[in-house]
């Protein structure tokens, strides 16, 4: 009877062209014989490797392009690292570059992490700013560690309330908070736009900015040689505090918690709600607190100009860190280095800017191709 | 009918750290049902996936009707006569059967439907299945569904068709209706492996047995020739016990009182349409059904982190309506989800975080909103000792452990409480024999101990075995009551496939 | 059609009488406060900024200015510098029109090698706001740079570098955050008079009596050309008893957005204008599509870039580089402190070299070119002098 089926059967659903389909190329991708598998665990050396791996590509990558327009990739490496690290200014420099890196970096991790996805870094920045100016402008004349501490203060808040709007919005109905947290980038910029342009804008100048703040709120700098200001040791505290949080507290166990599996998060009593809401306003007070420390550390007034994607490369960095807040603090160094490296890049060798752009752009991807692929490994079946 | 169709010579399968098939050799002879029996972890689909290529061998050969065999994806295993269906189905769910036949044929060939709606007719006439060949696959049931699958290779004139786990799914009187097929599949020539670790299907259905532990082949045998416990010892490598010295139970208050919940179907958890039930301290009681009746329902209102529209749930004479799944917990209860993994751990997590979870805010393992670490590392070790927990430390990732071990993870940190209240939702699913017997042994425990305990299980011969009193839920509602020593297997069958006239008695 | 030019030569010949009265009439008031340092000594032959308000007399524009013809000869000596390496900073792309001016200034000044200098110029482009302060004094610290020249909104960045580094020149162009005084200099052009010019020629053109601008900010940099143009188109029509014109101009609020710029400018053609003064990149793509429309350039000489546009109101930053040279050879060979005045030094006029008309295209009527000419000429004579008007337009 089995026969019988067999014989009625379609001796073969491709008798003709199926010798063709198999050239050699198709058998590299056929899932029997590769197969990509998510590894279980991923250890400290995955990662290492695959991450070298990535700055090797990139290397040769950025080396190729160079030797296309007709430089020496020796001599732009060269710049490259000189311009990051090559002195002791600027090495100073690629931690200044780092600092508000590492605060919106950690505020992108610590969302993360719960699984809320807080794009919004740059609108809470600038509410940082904003809430730092408020008070400067309000109780200007107080003595200077009151004000520190009440700017300081105001700019969390601000961060946070900002980011409020956007998890009370995912707690109470449901918003995709990605959206939300996009949006409320542009509701802030116009309405940082308004006040420049209205209340806030300096009559000094013409252009759409605060007047210069008074030389006593300068956060200090370290050195005399280097515009390395306490804004950076703020960033590092925050990163331990917050390394602090996610390890240590009930909280930050909670937090993994809803990250890590909600539902059974929900079944074993955690308040998923209560937690988005805490993690979202930590989240933005970081993001907030790195306004501060970019008004009251470099720019002293406000201005749209201020930020340049400090929030949006924020996620980035922490997506390299792998969601670390320590590792934050390594991604923050190497793209602040990256940055100031690439300009000295720049008029050393005459690189263009655009090519610059690629550069920075094509490390960043292959770092990131790197975190996703340590957690995969590839094996051969047959 | 002795004549070999398909050897397996000394395949040798490793995996980064484990050897899933050591040198396995088996014949399998035409015409003939042989079932591959083994624990989780044995090795089985591994053997049965190198067969179908999805895997190639390491070492060893495979060769049908005398020609090796060089698969490299499943695509050459049909074309090479042999067919697979796995434990979950790949279909279509929103396309005809007729069409999810075609769709395994070659997209680039039109294909004639009204043919291929012929002879699936002449199949189904065949084997007396009543299937329409146009009707959704969505609509069909479960037991359907896995004709269609096996119809569909059939479609594509395989040889040797593999099944795997094929009862999981299925109510007692679906397992029938399959073996009487498969029984009929056989008669006509078709060879047929089948995958189990149920011991009764090994012997009810299969001419032969071949039994694998942990990658090896401990033997194979004529079916007709051993008896279940001499499988069950070469399964596990010792005696097994089948029967629990259970003592008779002496139920005392009643803990857990449900008084006629409803809970509409929101979640696509199913739905509750008056559910009644009462627990009390001391006994266990086995809610039977065939998943999809309201089980999840009543786990995630029991919880609480479901709340019915209507009727009360108490827990300890507490109505929980207004509490959170939280405050719930605290009332003492303790609650074993279905899908461990989804719904019972953070696998990101490490053992010692998951063995707290859900207590990591109470006093014994936090202060002031910081984690008490050393209490933590304490009551892990403690945990992993006393059940038995495989893990190489208490910081391991979850994700690595087995599915055994994560059961035991789960197990320790529900019954370290002394809940007054245990419910346990499918707890040996998926688990191999020991494991599961381990699980099982703790149940009876917990009810010794005087917790009431309420076990929802798919698998019949479990809640004979633990319960004192058997309730089946089918449609949202209680439909029967009854104990092990009334009830028989196939009225309560009967029952939990809907037809809630039969009574087959009350314990309450 | 005839008897109309004729009556327009006419007009001409008495507008450009009117013009020397009104130049009279003008020459004693008083200047926007913001705006000094740029003279209306228009008697001085010389193309120098000879700034009359400025403190400090001896140096700064002033000082370079006189030393300027002198020095020619003296460079030639072994004892002094024999290269000046400039670094400019900008914003946004080298192509923009106002980093593209004051490129080919600086080409056109190392040309002439004052000095006997050898000039290059390092450009960096696309520096954010943000990075200003990084880079230049990245710049500064590489020693390579004598000379560096920034956007006025990086002032904050050279106020905050220049101190560290005092033998480098800074200068930072446009309307600018706030002076700084020693070695960093505030330079600026205003090209008002030009857009006079071009006005004159839309006046004059204009067959709806309606003309527009497309501009960027109503920022005083911005309005002072427009407020001009609109001057000159007013002035000539009422000559020409054409009556009263209407002006309307859009703030696109970006320095660079040729779409909204061009959307803008169609939607100013569909209200009925027919002469568009683009203070920004974008509008001529409208203008081409419309009838009987006409664009006008601004900062660069756009005549090139499409048929419809009739002249540009081209900036040169000549006088004002050359200057920054002189204050910084001055330095270096004599050891004249930098005292950069606390305020804007301001190329204002075409006198100083500041700026000048573009190409003027063969649409424009023989008549009508010669009565911008005349006027021209009474700009560079004295006898006609431009208001400067910084108030945005309503």
């Amino acid at each position: 009877m089995t026969d019988q089926i067999t014989d009625r059967a379609p001796s073969d659903p491709q008798p003709e062209d199926g010798g063709g389909r198999r050239d050699p190329l198709s058998m590299l991708f056929q899932p029997g014989a590769w197969r990509i598998e998510k590894r279980l665990v991923v250890r400290p050396w995955h990662e290492f490797i695959t991450l070298i791996a990535a700055l090797v590509a990139a290397v040769a990558i950025i080396a190729g392009l160079v030797l296309v327009i007709g430089k020496s990739p020796a001599d732009s490496f060269a710049a490259l690292y000189n311009g990051a690290f090559g002195t002791r200014e600027s090495t100073l420099e690629t931690l200044v570059q780092a600092t508000p890196l590492i605060l919106t970096g950690l505020a992108a991790a610590i969302a993360f992490r719960a699984g809320v996805w807080n794009i919004g870094g740059e609108g809470q920045f600038f509410a940082g700013v904003m809430g730092t100016w408020f008070v400067y402008d309000l109780w200007g004349g107080l003595p200077a560690p009151l004000l520190f501490v009440l700017m300081f203060i105001f700019a969390a808040l601000a961060g946070a309330a900002w980011a409020s709007v956007a998890s009370g919005l995912l707690v109470r109905y449901g918003t995709n908070e990605i959206l939300t947290t996009v949006m409320l980038n542009f509701v802030i910029l116009y309405i940082l736009s308004y006040l420049l342009a209205g209340p806030w804008q300096s009559p000094d100048t013409f252009y759409y900015q605060t007047q210069r703040m008074a030389d006593n709120t300068y956060l200090p700098r370290f050195f005399s040689v280097s515009r390395l200001h306490w804004g950076f040791a703020i960033a590092l505290l925050a990163a331990l505090a917050v390394y602090w949080l996610i390890r240590r507290t009930t909280l930050g166990y909670e937090i993994r918690g809803i990250g890590s599996n909600m539902v059974a998060s929900r079944y074993k009593g955690i308040r998923v709600g209560t937690v988005t809401l805490a993690t979202m306003a930590i989240s933005g007070a970081l993001a907030g607190i790195a306004g501060f420390g970019e008004l009251l550390g470099l720019h002293h007034r406000v201005q749209l100009d201020i930020a340049e994607g400090i929030g949006f490369t924020g996620i980035i960095i922490a997506l390299v860190a792998r969601l670390h807040p320590l590792g934050v603090i390594v991604a923050a160094i190497l793209f602040g280095a990256l940055v100031n490296g690439s300009t000295a890049m720049q008029y050393e060798t005459g690189i263009p800017k655009a090519l610059v752009f690629v550069i920075e752009g094509t490390t960043l991807a292959l770092v990131l191709i790197a975190a996703m692929v340590s957690r995969y490994r590839i094996r051969k079946t047959g | 009918m002795t004549e070999t169709i398909l050897a397996v010579d000394r395949v040798t399968k490793r995996f980064p750290g484990v050897i899933a098939n050591d040198a396995v050799t088996v014949d399998i002879r035409r015409g003939e049902i042989h079932c591959v029996l083994g624990e989780n972890g044995a090795g089985k689909t591994t053997l049965a996936d190198v067969l179908y290529g999805v895997y190639r061998p390491d070492e060893g050969t495979v060769t049908l009707n005398g020609e090796p065999l060089e698969l490299h994806t499943p695509r050459d295993a049909i074309a090479a006569g042999i067919g697979m269906v796995h434990q979950h189905f790949e279909l279509v769910p929103p396309m005809s059967v007729v069409e999810n036949v075609v769709i395994g044929t070659s997209a680039s060939q039109w294909l004639d439907l009204s043919e291929v709606r012929d002879r699936l007719n002449e199949f189904f006439h065949n084997y007396d299945v009543e299937i329409d060949p146009d009707a959704e696959v969505g609509r069909l049931s479960v037991g359907e569904q896995q004709w269609v699958e096996i119809f569909k290779t059939l479609y594509f004139g395989v040889e040797v068709l593999i099944l795997d786990e094929p009862t999981a799914v299925l109510t007692p009187q679906g397992v029938q209706e399959l073996f009487r097929i498969l029984r009929r599949m056989r008669d006509e020539g078709l060879t047929i492996i089948l995958i189990t670790h149920k011991l009764k299907e090994v012997m009810e259905l299969s001419d032969r047995v071949t039994v694998l532990r942990l990658g090896k082949v401990v033997g194979t045998v004529n079916t007709a020739d051993v008896q279940m416990r001499d499988l069950a010892q070469m399964m596990v490598g010792r005696e097994v016990l089948f029967q629990f010295d259970k003592e008779r139970s002496d139920p005392g208050e009643p803990v857990l009182e449900v008084d006629g919940i409803h809970l509409p179907s929101v979640t696509g958890r199913g739905s509750l349409k008056g559910l009644s039930l009462t627990v009390c301290a001391g006994e266990v009681v086995g809610l039977a059904g065939v998943s999809g009746n309201g089980q999840n329902a009543l786990f995630d209102a029991l919880v609480g982190v479901e709340k019915p529209s209507s009727g009360d749930i108490r827990i300890g004479g507490v109505d929980t309506a207004e509490l959170s799944a939280n405050r719930i917990a605290q009332l003492g209860m303790a609650s074993v989800p279905a899908d461990r993994i989804a719904q019972g751990l953070l696998m990101d997590f490490k053992v010692k975080e998951n063995l707290v979870l859900g207590r990591h805010r109470s006093n014994t393992f936090s202060r002031g909103g910081l984690l008490n670490r050393g209490a933590i590392d304490g009551f892990a070790s403690k945990s992993i000792e006393g059940f038995d927990i495989r893990t190489p430390s208490a910081s391991q990732s979850t994700r690595t452990l087995s599915g055994g071990n994560l059961q035991k993870v789960i197990m320790a940190r529900e019954l370290s409480g002394e809940p007054k209240l245990l419910v346990a939702h499918q707890p040996t699913r998926g688990l191999d024999i020991s494991a599961s017997e381990y699980v099982r042994r703790r149940l009876l425990e917990e009810r010794d101990r005087g917790a009431a305990v309420l076990l929802m299980s798919e698998d019949l011969d479990e809640i004979f075995q633990l319960s004192d009193r058997i309730a089946v839920i089918y449609d949202g509602r209680i439909v029967s009551e009854t104990t092990p020593e009334q009830a028989d297997l196939e009225s309560l069958g009967l029952s939990m496939a809907g037809a809630d006239s039969v009574d087959v008695g009350s314990a309450s | 059609m005839r008897k109309l030019m004729d009556r327009r030569a006419f007009a001409l010949v008495t507008m450009v009488t009117a013009l020397a009265l009104i130049a009279g009439a003008c020459g004693g008031d008083d200047e926007p406060a913001a705006t000094t340092a740029a003279p209306a000594t228009t008697a001085a032959p010389a193309t120098t900024a000879a700034p009359t308000t400025t403190a400090a007399p001896t140096t700064t524009a002033a000082a370079p200015a006189t030393t300027e013809a002198e020095m020619t000869e003296p460079a030639e000596e072994p004892m002094g510098p024999t290269e000046l390496d400039v670094a400019m900073v900008m914003l946004g792309t080298k192509e923009e029109g106002w980093y593209a001016t004051f490129i080919d200034s600086v080409h056109r000044v190392a040309d002439e090698a004052p000095h006997g200098l050898t000039i290059t110029l390092e450009q960096i482009e696309e520096i954010p706001y943000a990075d200003g302060e990084r880079v230049i004094r990245d710049l500064a610290q590489t020693g390579d740079y004598e000379i560096i020249v920034a956007h006025s909104t990086y002032s904050d960045a050279v106020a905050a570098v220049k101190d560290d580094f005092p033998d480098i020149l800074f200068a930072f162009s446009g309307s600018g955050n706030e002076p700084t005084g020693g070695n960093g200099y505030w330079i600026d052009v205003f090209i008002h008079e030009p857009a006079y010019l071009a006005g004159i020629i839309a006046g004059a053109m204009t067959q709806t009596n309606h003309i527009s601008g497309v501009a960027a900010f109503p920022f005083p940099n911005v309005n002072g050309p427009l407020n001009a143009f609109i001057d000159g188109a007013r002035f000539v029509a009422q000559q020409l008893g054409k009556g009263e014109i209407t002006f309307d101009v859009a703030y696109i609020e970006s320095w660079f957005d040729p779409a909204t710029a061009q959307e803008a400018a169609a939607a100013q053609i569909a209200a009925g204008s027919d002469m568009i003064y683009a203070e920004r990149f974008g509008p001529f793509a409208a203008i081409e599509e419309a009838e009987g429309v006409f664009g006008f350039g601004h900062f660069t000489d756009q005549l090139g870039l499409s048929p419809v546009v009739l002249t540009s109101a081209v900036a040169r930053w000549d006088a004002a580089f050359m200057d920054l040279v002189d204050a910084w050879y001055a330095y270096t060979t004599e050891g004249v402190a930098y005292d950069a005045p606390m305020e804007r030094i301001v190329y204002t006029s075409m006198v100083d070299g500041g700026s000048s008309l573009g190409e003027i295209s063969d649409l424009v009527p023989a008549d009508v070119q010669d009565g911008v000419a005349q006027a021209e000429a009474a700009i560079l004579g004295g006898l006609l002098r431009v208001e400067l008007k910084t108030d945005p337009i309503e």
